[in-house]
């Protein structure tokens, strides 16, 4: 029988407050989650939480940019205690190893670290990868800052921010709830060529072009050109994206914001028109969104559905992603 | 032969025409283990001239003997047959069979690998190592008689308690699921991810055993999440 998903409260839900309503719920003992600019998150207390340098959000009233307000969602079960811990690239394997056997994790990486490369390449082959729902996102920072900012991530207790190692909060549910990991991806397996790659990497020159040797780059440009639009590989169904990063003009190379895989088949994207679903939304105890989508859609001011949260420099459903909306429900028996 | 180089000939069950030609200990714990062919034995006084193709020095850690960590190192013709040797392994992989053997033992129970290092003391990344060539295909379990006999279904998930809910893992869909022969109509993300990690890994393994490994992982997710996976489920048993 399946179960029921549990409505969120507001407060779970999350939304874009300022510095004294985020130092208050801090300071009352919740969980929470927070995202911001680097500055704001500085000011914070210690508690309960753990966070990530981002400032941008879709909120509840729409997408924005803020550099004044934070993003903050609680945890509905804090009975037991959920654990905060960081992890390096030495530990970071036994991340879904330590979750509790009946609940969920939530994990925030650090854009362009070590940690975020290793997670990306080799989270598929983690112990108990899947089995236990995992749910999280990448740090980032302003787009205007890219060249000179470093993405942090922090764990509230000790009041430690980091820009080499993740942060996992691990939460445990009642016996008659479970957790239940999903995606929205707007994007789907074009009906054109099958792309296959030599090595699994952040970058390529080379791939197999339904079978043919080819320069990725020159596919590209011979197909319009549009990076907007990424390479998706299917999943038994689940549409899974690797956005592009650019094009190098003089080696050729191509860059993605995550790893191509070498055992995998990809296609150029096409898009599906927007399902968002606000009794879903709704429905969502953690969700977080692309910066790429709140880019290439336009979503300053404008909504998903009922979906709000960080808009971040990768999502975490399981593996990392790209261009895709993460969230999480409860269900309860 | 010195008392010592007997001693280990004898703990490693090396057998002629191999032998333990050198053995050291290193800061306590490590020992260092030579194992060569032996010197040819002079026959009437007289030692034929052999061609000796060329030599090459190939190392593995293999199973510990208390808290002593053990290193083999086998300088072998490039031609010598090592494959059935348990104190051997193959040359681009950091264990012997003895240490493979055991490994694979704790996989089979479901311990994870961080729990591997920790009961048998090894480094974390030589574990990866092996499982990168195991879920890549390029390792195979070399087995004994009675491993073959457990690998083709006398023996099925030790570690997991029968559950009306979930077919058994010797039940044959979870071969049809995993070679892509079954099809379901999958709702879970986490499902649709993991079977298609384990059905591209399933198309590269040969070896019955690290198969045997992919459908006791398949099943246990199953097991583990049968509340999520109702929809799943009710095709599997409709069958």
């Amino acid at each position: 029988m399946a179960g029921t998903p549990l409505e969120q409260s507001a407060s779970a839900h999350g939304s874009l407050l300022g510095l004294v309503e985020a130092a208050r719920r801090i300071e009352r003992g919740a969980f929470l989650t927070i995202a911001g600019d680097e500055d704001l998150l500085r000011q914070l207390p210690r508690g309960n939480w753990i966070g990530g340098t981002i400032p941008y959000f879709m909120a509840q009233d729409g997408g924005e940019m803020s550099r004044n307000r934070v993003f903050v969602s609680e945890i509905a079960h804090v009975s037991p205690v959920p654990r905060i811990r960081f992890h390096d690239v030495t530990s970071l394997d036994r991340i879904c190893v330590e979750a509790p056997d009946n609940g969920y994790s939530i994990l925030i990486i650090p854009a362009f670290s070590a940690v975020h490369s290793h997670y990306a390449r080799n989270a598929p082959g983690f112990d108990d990868m899947f089995v236990k729902p995992l749910v999280g996102w990448v740090s980032g920072c302003h787009l205007d800052d890219i060249e000179r900012a470093t993405p942090m991530v922090i764990n509230g207790q000790t009041g430690e921010f980091d820009s080499e190692r993740a942060v996992v909060m691990h939460v445990t549910l009642p016996d008659d709830c479970y957790a239940r990991v999903e995606i929205i991806n707007l994007l789907a397996q074009g009906r054109g060529d099958d792309i296959r790659f030599p090595e699994t990497g952040f970058s390529a020159r080379e791939c197999l072009v339904n079978g043919a040797p080819s320069l990725l780059a020159d596919y590209l440009e011979a197909h319009g050109g549009d990076l907007r639009l990424p390479l998706v590989a299917d999943y038994c169904g689940a549409m899974v994206n690797v956005s592009f990063k650019s094009i190098d003009a003089s080696t050729r190379r191509v860059d993605f914001y995550a790893p191509v895989f070498k055992d995998t088949t990809y296609r150029l994207a096409r898009r599906l028109p927007p399902t968002h679903s606000s009794a879903e939304g709704g429905h969502a105890a953690f969700s977080c969104n692309c910066i790429l989508n709140y880019v290439h859609d336009g979503l300053e001011g404008r909504r998903t559905g009922a979906f709000t949260g960080p808009m971040t420099f990768g999502e975490i459903a399981y593996l990392l992603l790209n261009q895709t909306l993460v969230y999480l429900v409860i269900d309860r028996m | 032969m010195n008392n010592e180089r007997h001693l280990w000939q004898t703990l490693l069950d090396v057998e002629a025409p191999w032998t333990v030609t050198d053995c050291k200990e290193n800061g306590g714990r490590r020992h260092d283990i030579w194992i060569g062919l032996e010197t040819p034995r002079p026959w009437l006084g007289i030692i034929r001239a052999r061609p000796v193709p060329g030599t090459r020095t190939l190392s593995w850690r293999h199973a510990n003997f208390g808290a002593w960590q053990i290193h083999i190192h086998v300088q072998a013709p490039g031609t010598a047959d090592l494959s059935r040797q348990p104190w051997a392994g193959e040359p681009d992989l950091p264990f012997t069979r003895a240490l493979n053997e055991r490994i694979f033992t704790f996989l089979r129970e479901g311990c994870s690998l961080q729990s591997i290092c920790t009961l048998l003391d090894l480094p974390i990344t030589e574990l990866w190592r092996l499982r990168y060539a195991m879920d890549s295909g390029r390792w195979g379990f070399d087995r004994s008689p009675a491993k073959c006999i457990a690998a083709h279904g006398s023996e099925t998930d030790a570690g997991a308690a029968a559950d009306p809910d979930v077919p058994d893992v010797a039940d044959p869909v979870w071969v049809a699921l995993l070679e892509g022969g079954r099809q379901l109509d999958i709702r879970v993300l986490g499902l649709k991810l993991l079977l298609t990690r384990l059905r591209a890994q399933f198309e590269m393994i040969s070896d019955v055993e690290v198969r045997t490994l992919k459908l006791q992982e398949l099943h246990r997710y199953f097991l583990k999440n049968k509340r999520l996976l109702a929809h799943e489920l009710s095709q599997i048993r409709s069958e």
